[in-house]
């Protein structure tokens, strides 16, 4: 049966099938952006089918993305926070985009269904993988099992709109001290068709991701796991933009030594490394689209990027009766390099070569300790402190040359250092109500691309934009209080949040330092405080045996106090309410999401438009129709809504409607 | 007694060593030059050399005399440029050779701005004195120059012409160093170096319709010559548009196209 299911697969994969999604499981530490909204029991840890990628997982816990292209590659914001500013990790494991562009983000290698849980801090308490203001995204992949017979699964869906098609298959197999996994998804996707029916050009992409995994249990208590993601993408259409990816390729692996050492001691040693070749260009865009533009018109200009990390994740845990205590030493050393050709219309004109990163190396070692301990049976204490230090440099001559000419005196090189500590409590005020309080102060370093991004195009805002050397980092206050309410099956569960950034990364709009072909031109710059706030509500109950029913409501606000401008990216206030009706057998689920108008847009800082309100509604049925076999199909934009997300560079809308249709089998 | 033997001959080795230098040994270091003429006068042999092919614009040139084959280390050289055009004759400014010492290879250095390309019609008359032989000649060769957009004139109201040359000796991205040499001439003969001018320019790409920053504006140094840098961004066809205002209130404006690797 195993072979069959392999041979199927292989049959599928070179048709170049796709698509269809796993939600599983997540789990959030501390305050969450969001949790599972359904209570059901049966409703927890299982697989249902989309048509969806890992943006749809992100945007289903209630993150918000910037997206680029069709479904693919969103930019994670969180809370109004971005970039840098946000740690993303992958089991820990830090990845580097190389693209100067954003149109690879870490997340973009990472496939659904190799994804086990998804942890999602919002208040800035998780420090343990990277420096951040106040939000944490770590994926943590799929483990291989121990003493568990050989298992397959074989996932095949597709969707009418830009007719997606997905295969994956995972096969794993463990005895009792070996276990081996390996996850394989191929994707492909063709043009996107909005809602008013007109089709959107280079909008799609296809994608096959392989994840592999080890281990070996060296004894009770004791293992080595060595894993392995591929993760190969082309032909990725992003209409927003000027350019579309032509391939991206990431190799992402890691030797991971976990020891309990006694009932109360774990520690865990990873060694991992990681390369991401990107490369991008226009050569599928019509060649009046590119005469007519404004950035370098009249001329093809492919771009690569390349970005390689090596790095240590040491992690301790020692708990007690009443106490956790973590400590964590997290080291990296990261080199990235962009460039970009220029190969003019008029072949009398010669090919200029630029460079956007010039082999910039960054070495930065973070060292963590976190407590938590509950002081009695209502009240319990966390603390969090982390530091780091962090060398960088540029090693291409030329590019040096050229930057200490636009920053003279500047020093292109140098290191840096941040502290980050949260300190808060969480109190039973009753049986059933539950109140925390969590406030932090945070500093973060900017990113290689903020101090040293050459000549990098904003399609959205037009405006040029060139790193500067000389950015201070980033530090932040915030605080955040929450409260629980759980009875009978009801839960609700709420959160404030205000932010304070000093010393704000983004370009400068005080004076247009550079015009470079008529568009503005600016540096980056610290551009003083940037206040955020803003709150999450939800709640979920299990309203019968058979129907469980969620809501959720948040928003967020954000500007900068100098420019009194409303600072960009940040997603209106938007809600979910999902019904999920039926049996563990028989199961439909209804999701209605809407956002209300965003009418404060960025003017000045990285100007954007207002965005008009907008909701949705997706229907999904899941029949299980053997104990192996699950059919599910569901509509999604059942009511064709044409609209566009805040966060949707130039505003390129959403899908139309689609209908979409999955098979699962486990064997 | 093996070891006094073995002392004996490393010392002769090394006096061996010593002594056998009787001519400047290769600069190893420096350019790789190229013999551009070369002529015999009264037992001398004149030998011109350049850093390859000669091309419109500052050119280093390089004297070498040899008397009974030996090198020589003490005499006075000049230049003399001139350029044939068949109705008339010009010359171009040169740098005449600071001393009476050539290099430790035996190059006395000079330099010629030549202001237009020709195959024929440039010659370079080196005059000489030997000074421990109390001996002097001349020589006059033919050099040909090749073409390059290196050197712009203008003439102001008052009849008075400019030289305004460019010099990059690297063109790469990133800063560079870059010099303008401004001379003036009546008859076209004799040049005189300006040096209370103010040069300015600015660095473009007319095909991406950017410039650049971080250019350092060219300050006087000596001798006509303005020094200053200019920040490439990128390889490709550039432009340097350079502003020159003479003392006495005239302006001129010209153009170099520069590739950049």
């Amino acid at each position: 049966m195993h072979v069959a299911v392999i041979v199927a697969i292989l049959m599928f994969g070179v048709a170049g099938a796709t698509a269809q999604d796993s939600i599983h499981t997540y789990r959030a530490s501390d305050v969450v952006v969001h949790a599972d909204p359904l209570t059901q029991p049966w409703r927890q840890d299982r697989s249902i089918s989309t048509t969806a990628s890992i943006d749809d997982l992100m945007r289903f816990i209630g993150l918000s993305l910037v997206q680029r292209a069709n479904g693919f590659a969103g930019e994670v914001t969180m809370m109004g926070l971005r970039g840098g500013q946000v740690s993303t990790t992958i089991d820990g494991m830090k990845i580097h985009a190389a693209c100067v562009d954003k149109m690879d983000p870490a997340t973009a290698y990472v496939e659904v269904d190799n994804v086990a849980t998804m942890h999602v801090n919002t208040v800035g308490s998780d420090l343990r993988y990277g420096q951040q203001l106040g939000g944490s995204l770590n994926f943590l992949t799929q483990q291989p099992r121990y003493a568990s017979p050989l298992h397959s699964t074989l996932d095949l869906s597709m969707a009418s709109n830009a007719f997606a098609r997905r295969v994956r298959v995972d096969v794993g197999v463990g005895s009792d001290d070996v276990a081996i996994r390996a996850g394989y998804t191929q994707r492909s996707v063709d043009n996107m068709v909005a809602a008013n029916g007109v089709e959107l050009p280079l909008s799609g992409y296809a994608k096959q991701n392989l994840h592999v995994s080890a281990g070996w249990r060296l004894r009770e208590g004791g293992e080595l796991v060595a894993s392995v993601i591929a993760d190969h993408a082309h032909d990725v259409g992003y209409p927003s933009l000027l350019m579309d990816t032509r391939r991206a390729d990431a190799l992402i692996g890691s030797v991971t030594w976990r020891e309990r050492w006694s009932q109360n001691t774990n520690t865990s040693l990873k060694l991992y490394a990681n390369s991401v070749n990107h490369v991008m260009d226009d050569y599928q865009r019509p060649t009046s689209e590119i005469a007519s533009r404004s950035f370098m018109p009249s001329m093809y200009m492919p771009m690569y990027g390349t970005t390689s990390v090596i790095g240590a994740l040491f992690e301790s845990t020692i708990t007690s009766s009443t106490s956790v205590t973590t400590l964590t030493v997290d080291a990296t050393s990261m080199a990235a390099n962009a460039t970009m050709d220029m190969v003019p219309f008029d072949t009398s004109v010669a090919i200029m070569q630029m460079t956007n990163i010039g082999d910039v190396r960054v070495q930065q070692i973070g060292l963590t300790g976190s407590y938590d301990v509950a002081v009695n049976c209502d009240l319990s204490l966390q603390a969090t402190a982390r530091a780091d230090i962090a060398s960088r440099s540029v090693q291409d001559p030329s590019f040096r040359s050229m930057l200490s000419g636009y920053y003279p005196g500047a020093l292109l090189d140098g290191t840096k250092g941040t502290v980050s500590a949260t300190i808060g409590g969480t109190y039973d005020v009753a049986e059933d109500m539950t109140c925390s309080l969590t406030a932090g102060y945070a500093q973060r370093m900017p990113t290689h691309l903020e101090l040293y991004g050459f000549m990098v195009f904003d399609p959205q805002s037009g405006i040029v934009t060139y790193g500067n050397p000389g950015l201070r980092n980033e530090s932040a206050l915030s605080a955040t209080a929450r409260f629980t309410y759980r009875v009978n099956g009801l839960r609700i569960t709420g959160s404030g949040y205000v932010r304070m950034i000093d010393d704000y990364i983004a370009p400068n709009p005080a004076p247009n330092l550079f015009v470079e072909n008529g568009l503005p031109a600016r540096s980056m710059a610290n551009i003083g405080r940037a206040v955020f706030y803003g709150f999450d509500l939800s709640s979920s109950a299990a309203v019968a045996s058979w129907w469980s029913t969620q809501g959720a409501i948040r928003a967020t606000w954000g500007v900068s106090e100098r420019y009194r401008d409303p600072l960009p990216f940040i997603a209106p206030v938007s809600m979910t309410w999902r019904n999920v009706l039926g049996t563990e057998s028989l199961q439909a689920e209804m999701t209605l999401t809407a956002a209300v108008g965003q009418p404060r847009a960025s003017q000045v800082i990285q100007p954007e438009d207002t965005t008009p309100s907008w909701w949705r509604a997706d229907v999904l049925v899941a029949w299980q129709v053997l104990r192996y076999m699950r059919l599910q199909c569901g509509m999604t934009n059942l009511t064709n809504r044409l609209y566009h997300e805040h966060t949707s560079i130039n505003n390129i809308p959403v899908a139309g409607r689609a209908v979409h249709a999955g098979l699962r089998i486990d064997l | 007694m093996y070891r006094h033997l073995v002392i004996a001959i490393v010392i002769a080795m090394g006096l061996v060593a010593c002594t056998q230098v009787t001519e400047p040994a290769p600069n190893v270091d420096g350019p790789t030059l190229s013999l551009i003429a070369s002529s015999d006068t009264q037992g001398y042999t004149v030998d011109l050399l350049a850093e390859g092919l000669i091309t419109v614009g500052y050119t280093p040139l390089y004297v070498r005399l040899k008397h009974s084959g030996s090198v020589v280390t003490n005499a006075t050289v000049t230049i003399i440029s001139d350029m044939d055009m068949g109705m008339h004759h010009h010359a171009c400014p040169v740098d005449q050779p600071v001393g009476t010492s050539p290099d430790q290879q035996g190059y006395y250095h000079t330099a010629a701005l030549f202001t237009m390309p020709s195959t024929t019609a440039w010659t370079i008359t080196i005059k000489f004195h030997d000074n421990d032989h109390d001996s002097s000649g001349e020589v006059t060769v033919v050099v040909p120059v090749g073409a390059a957009e290196r050197v712009r004139t203008g003439m102001d109201a008052s009849g008075m012409k400019y030289v305004i040359a460019l010099q990059c000796p690297t063109e790469k991205v990133g800063l560079n160093d870059i010099k303008f040499g401004l001379y003036k001439t009546m008859d076209g003969f004799d040049f005189i170096p300006v040096n209370d001018a103010t040069v300015s320019f600015n660095p473009s790409m007319p095909s991406m319709g950017h410039g650049s920053h971080g250019n350092v504006q060219p300050v006087s140094r000596s001798n006509g010559w303005y020094s200053g840098q200019v920040n490439y961004t990128m390889t490709g066809d550039w432009q340097i548009d350079a502003t020159v205002d003479v003392p006495g209130g005239q302006q001129f404006s010209v153009s170099y196209p520069v590739s950049v690797k």
